[in-house]
């Protein structure tokens, strides 16, 4: 039974991230994941400025309830996990999360998604995407008890979240300043 | 100077009394001053009273405290008659846990004075009582929310463990369960809320008990939740129970002045225990979708087109209601005309005349007309069944608050 109930979440500096998709390598080294499956992805937000969103471990989330087979859980630290041997790629949860997180593996016919790197986890280290992020970009807390002034919960560009409550919150871009040397 | 280390005998016997807790403390009390004494929670529950055969009950406290002491003047009722008390706030690490009231009638300012510091010194023995059992509890209830946890979660997968670690904690999970989410609008995390969500959580606990029910009950975040066990057999009285328990709450909590701050969401029942996590996210989506559309209990199994809407891509439901209503919001806003709301109302109204004239206090011949235009201005009839089905889910859409 779950020992210690929290919301382990990703907390990711818009600012700080300069779209190099080190962390998008580094997940699929770890998980050894097909070409077609991305459990973590990196997109451009506007010109200067990039996402790398992964599953959120949603507080509610909704491939969760769809799942015919029941195959989803959610561990005390909040990770959303998938039993394989259960999942049989009928592709609901792919439909129902709005981050379009479970991704559909075409070698095994099965659903797989980020797992926050538990097993790297249970052994003390971080996931492998924040391992590879050299700038520091993404990070992760326990969401409970996490609190800062300047983190937001959404930012432009990401899914309406109201539903799910996803685990990831934010440090939005800040408007750049300009210096001159004389 | 001498120091003088002598101990008043009313404080020997109050410290006696806290052996017996809560009890002891108001016997001593009420021994001490002659009144009767009683103890109560924030929300004018009574913990425990010097007189348990005296039926006295809180019925306002006044905000403001006496200056220069630590009372509050309050208003009693004992058999129907209305009496005057005064009463210290029981705080329990800086939170507010109850009251300890003195029924004294009126009294002078003097007196209350006089009073202030044994009063004080009994309601500080309350709030050691009080901690001791919070700390008691809280043990307690970690085991238990490590099970509910996994529950909501679906990490027990056989329903046999499931009803096994149920029975433990007096759990008959062979009964089916329906899950209810209680949180508060405009809920903040870094600020007082978090103590009204733990008031929200023993306002439920306590109701639960009060029903012979052993409370399969959590916080978590801004919200507690709550798997409730279904006695009722029929669809309708499984309704109903659920919507009593609800309001009973909401009336619980007014003593708090949270009643207008209480949102709800009702998930499916399921008998079988391993899918009481479906009837979870269910009661969140519920919760969700009710704030936006106003529903004070919303349950899952009455959401229809708005849970597909509220899913659906952004700018697909933005084009369609432009589509569909988009002439009238243009007339309105040029015009500033009530079409719109006409149209609205027409549509709650099940498209029927004499319903919606009524609702709208209008006389059916304005309304006749206000339809008449509307047709002309979508150039389409209003009694055409497939023209009411886009209308009626464009008017949800804009219900959605989708943009």
């Amino acid at each position: 039974m779950t020992e210690m109930v929290k919301q382990m979440g990703f907390v990711f500096n818009i600012d700080l991230c300069i779209g190099c998709k080190a962390c998008e390598i580094a997940c699929r080294n770890e998980n050894q994941t097909v070409s077609a499956v991305k459990w973590r992805k990196v997109s451009k937000l506007t010109d200067d400025t990039y996402l790398s969103i992964s599953c959120n471990h949603c507080s509610s989330p909704e491939c969760f309830r769809v799942c015919p087979e029941n195959a989803f859980t959610k561990r005390g630290d909040g990770i959303v996990q998938i039993n394989s041997n259960l999942c049989t790629g009928c592709g609901l949860c792919i439909s129902a999360c709005p981050f379009s997180a479970p991704q559909y593996d075409p070698e095994l016919h099965k659903v797989s998604k980020c797992q926050m790197c538990y097993p790297r986890q249970d052994k003390g280290f971080l996931p492998a995407c924040i391992e590879a992020c050299s700038t520091g970009a993404i990070d992760m807390e326990n969401l409970d008890s996490f609190c800062s002034r300047e983190a937001v919960s959404t930012i432009p560009g990401f899914p309406n979240s109201r539903l799910t409550d996803p685990s990831i919150v934010f440090y939005p871009a800040k408007k750049r300043k300009r210096y001159f040397l004389n | 100077m001498e120091r003088c280390l002598y101990v008043p005998d009313y404080l020997h016997h109050l410290l006696e009394g806290l052996e017996k807790g809560l009890q002891g403390i108001c016997d001593k009390l009420a021994n001490l001053l002659s009144f009767p004494v009683i103890a109560i929670d924030p929300l004018y529950n009574l913990l425990s009273s010097s007189n348990p055969e005296n039926n006295i009950l809180v019925e306002y406290l006044d905000d403001i405290k006496i200056e220069e002491s630590n009372i509050y003047k309050c208003h009693l009722t004992f058999n129907n008659d209305s009496l005057q008390g005064i009463g210290s706030a029981i705080i329990v690490d800086g939170k507010l846990r109850g009251y300890l009231i003195i029924s004294c009638g009126e009294i002078s300012d003097d007196k209350l004075l006089q009073l202030n510091s044994i009063i004080s010194y009994a309601s500080l023995l309350c709030s050691l009582e009080l901690r001791k059992k919070f700390q008691i509890k809280q043990e307690r209830q970690h085991f238990k929310e490590a099970f509910i946890y996994d529950l909501l979660y679906g990490n027990i997968k056989k329903k046999d463990e499931i009803i096994s670690y149920g029975q433990f904690w007096g759990w008959d999970f062979n009964l089916p369960h329906t899950v209810i989410v209680f949180s508060l609008r405009d809920f903040e995390y870094y600020s007082e809320d978090q103590h009204f969500i733990g008031i929200l959580f023993y306002a439920i606990e306590k109701s639960l008990i009060e029903r012979n029910l052993k409370p399969i009950a959590m916080k978590k975040r801004g919200e507690v939740i709550v798997v409730f066990p279904l006695h009722e057999s029929e669809q309708v009285k499984k309704r109903a129970e659920v919507n009593t328990f609800v309001q009973h709450i909401i009336n619980q909590v007014d003593k708090a002045n949270l009643s207008s701050r209480i949102i709800t969401g009702v998930g499916r029942a399921c008998a079988n225990p391993e899918m009481i996590f479906r009837s979870y996210q269910e009661a969140k989506v519920a919760f969700e979708l009710g704030q936006l559309l106003d529903i004070t209990t919303p349950f899952f199994n009455d959401l229809g087109l708005e849970r597909i809407l509220f899913k659906h891509d952004l700018q697909d439901l933005k084009e369609f209601y432009f589509h569909i209503l988009g002439d009238i919001e243009e007339n309105d806003s040029l015009h500033g005309g009530e079409l719109m709301r006409t149209l609205e109302n027409f549509s709650a109204n099940q498209y029927d005349l004499t319903k919606t004239a009524d609702a709208m206090f209008l006389h059916r011949n304005t309304l006749r007309y206000r339809i008449k235009k509307i047709e002309e201005i979508l150039d389409k009839k209003l009694d055409d069944m497939n023209v009411k089905l886009n209308i009626t889910a464009a008017l949800k859409i804009r219900q959605l608050r989708k943009f």
